[in-house]
């Protein structure tokens, strides 16, 4: 047995509501016994209670057929009725000697469980039967018509819950395996997508550099100066596929300032940099232009400074990225060599140029601030209230 | 440290023969650079580092044994005056996190040309620190992770597949508490399902 706790919400729902149909089987000493009880004398109420336990425990195994199969039973499964079938005779052959009150409480007694066992089947033609059969014998058993009202009202009654819980039951089960299907769904769909980004980006890339390698390894036989460049096209063409192949699992994404925000914050501070964050109300057109300032500096502030803060600000119109990295020119050691991602330049290299560029088309400009006595670098952006042009 | 020289000693270590072989030929073509050792694992890489001392480790970030990101841990405390580079062929953005809070100093794409593996080589050794633009904006892109670890530990093994009770098995927790990691990841991400979870952690590369 599973622990409550381990079982999934699904499966909660399940043994809650069996569990509350087996409750309900044993409602008909409850209804029947009050209303006899003190005419009748012990030995008739021994019967009594005879009768409705037999009853009750004859129903289990029927209501558990029929609820184990459910939705699919739709006949009676004589194999788990006969039990039930058992003691219903026979407790009519035993009532025959009671009063009629004992002779009605009795009949109720039978036609709870049967009816709780019996009304969950899904066939109409068959729940018409059960209504009739189980009247009848309240009926026969009683030999008094009006008994005929209570078995009927039960029987009703115990169809229209049973039904509507079992129904409930095949629902909720129904939905988690939709679930169950909608997510294994996604996840062949998002393969298949990817399967076929891949094939087609990374395929025309890997034929690319095939047939320039080959053709590299062809001049350099024949001792021909251009085998190294093309390699070193072999070698672009490789990190153009790469580029591609991360881009392709990262998925197409809208950038989003607050997201970028909260990455610059996490990245630096996970370089050991204490970061103040003060940039709300950017006007949302401004956001891209913004997230490609923030990464701009902040990836400056981590490849070239010894800033240990950095702070972000908006404020009239401008974005404004400070540290106290010593100072905004490529140090002596800086990394980037003729050939470096960046090509030359530091701070205020390619990388800034770049940004410039784009800023200003779109009525942005950018701006550095050295105080090399205060150890204070600060990258200025202005994004007016306009909006990019 | 350095020699006499002031030639900066280097250990590769990547799993990866025909790339470590080629960086490392690549490196030694520079003067002030030699490497000193070449591992294929994590492991190697510690044992090594421990016999050779080298100035400069230049670390494949996925390695079998501790990764490259785990050797850069205990190397700043077995070998402090070590600086770290570690190079990717598939930098997710949470690595360079990772990356950069156990002390790593560079942190590149392998497809970098060899000029600029040697110059993030001298930087490092330097003190100072590189790390690819690329790399950066796309760690800052990212955002930060909403996931605690143990939530982003039960969601890389749910996007694999798992059940839940061999989840729950692999991160030695209960069925009930993997469950409800879980189901606090799926929330976190606005995800309708587990899978749905984990395709997007890993996109972002939380996982």
């Amino acid at each position: 047995m599973r622990r409550w706790s381990e079982l999934t919400q699904v499966e909660r729902v399940r043994i809650y509501t069996r569990q509350s149909l087996y409750a309900i089987l044993w409602l008909g000493p409850l209804v029947a016994l009050p209303g006899v009880a003190p005419d009748t004398d012990r030995p008739g109420l021994l019967l009594l209670a005879g009768v409705g336990l037999a009853a009750g425990l004859a129903a289990i195994p029927l209501l558990k057929r029929v609820m184990d199969d459910h939705p699919d039973v739709t006949r009676v499964p004589w194999d788990a009725a006969w039990p039930l079938v058992a003691v219903a005779v026979a407790a009519a052959a035993l009532l025959s000697r009671q009063p009629v009150e004992a002779r009605v409480a009795g009949a109720i007694m039978v036609v709870v469980p049967a009816a709780a066992a019996l009304t969950g089947i899904r066939n109409r033609a068959l729940g018409a039967a059960v209504v009739v059969v189980l009247a009848g014998y309240a009926v026969a058993v009683s030999w008094r018509p009006s008994a005929a009202i209570p078995a009927l009202a039960i029987t009703l009654f115990y169809m229209f819950t049973m039904r509507l819980s079992l129904w409930v039951l095949q629902v909720v089960a129904e939905l988690d395996r939709a679930r169950d299907t909608d997510a294994r769904l996604a996840v062949a769909e998002e393969r298949l997508r990817f399967s076929r980004d891949v094939h087609d980006v990374m395929g025309r890339r890997l034929s690319t550099i095939a047939v320039q390698s080959e053709l590299a390894a062809t001049l350099a036989e024949r001792g021909d100066p251009r085998a190294g460049e093309q390699m070193l096209a072999v070698r672009g063409e490789a990190h153009d596929a790469l580029r591609e192949a991360r881009e392709l699992a990262r998925g197409y994404r809208p950038t989003d300032l607050d997201h970028e925000l909260e990455g610059a914050r996490s990245l630096l501070r996970s370089a050991g940099i204490e970061v103040e964050l003060a940039v709300d109300d950017v006007p949302p057109a401004w956001h891209e232009p913004a997230a490609w300032v923030i990464r701009e500096a902040v990836t400056n502030v981590l490849r070239h400074s010894t800033a240990s803060w950095v702070r972000l600000t908006w404020q009239e119109e401008r974005l404004v990225i400070e540290n106290d990295g010593v100072s905004g020119a490529p140090g002596p050691d800086g990394p980037d060599g003729p050939d470096g991602p960046d090509g030359p330049g530091g701070p205020d290299g390619t990388g800034l140029r770049g940004l410039r560029e784009r800023l200003e088309p779109l009525g942005g400009g950018l701006t550095v601030e050295h105080d090399d006595a205060a150890g204070r670098f600060a990258l200025c952006a202005r994004l007016p209230a306009g909006g990019p042009a | 440290m350095s020699d006499a020289a002031g030639v900066i000693r280097v250990l590769m270590a990547d799993d990866e023969h025909l790339i470590r072989t080629a960086l490392a030929q690549m490196l030694a073509l520079e003067d002030d650079v030699t490497v000193v050792a070449e591992a294929a694992s994590g492991d190697e890489a510690l044992a090594m580092a421990a016999k050779e001392r080298p100035d400069v480790a230049v670390l494949d970030l996925q390695m079998p044994g501790p990764d490259g990101i785990a050797v850069a841990e205990r190397l700043r405390t077995s070998l402090p005056g070590c600086g770290v580079v570690i190079v990717t062929s598939h930098g997710r953005p949470g690595h360079l996190k990772r990356a950069l809070a156990a002390g790593v100093r560079g942190f590149l794409p392998k497809t970098t040309s060899a000029a600029t593996l040697a110059t993030v080589v001298r930087t490092v050794h330097a003190g100072g620190r590189y790390v690819d633009p690329e790399l950066a904006a796309e760690a800052i892109a990212a955002g930060d992770s909403p996931l605690t670890p143990r939530e982003a530990d039960v969601l890389e093994l749910a996007a694999e597949g798992a059940p839940v009770d061999e989840i729950a098995r692999r991160a030695s927790l209960s069925p009930g508490t993997a469950r409800n990691y879980l189901s606090s990841a799926v929330s976190k991400l606005g995800a309708a399902n587990r899978h749905d979870a984990a395709a997007t952690a890993r996109r972002m590369g939380w996982i």
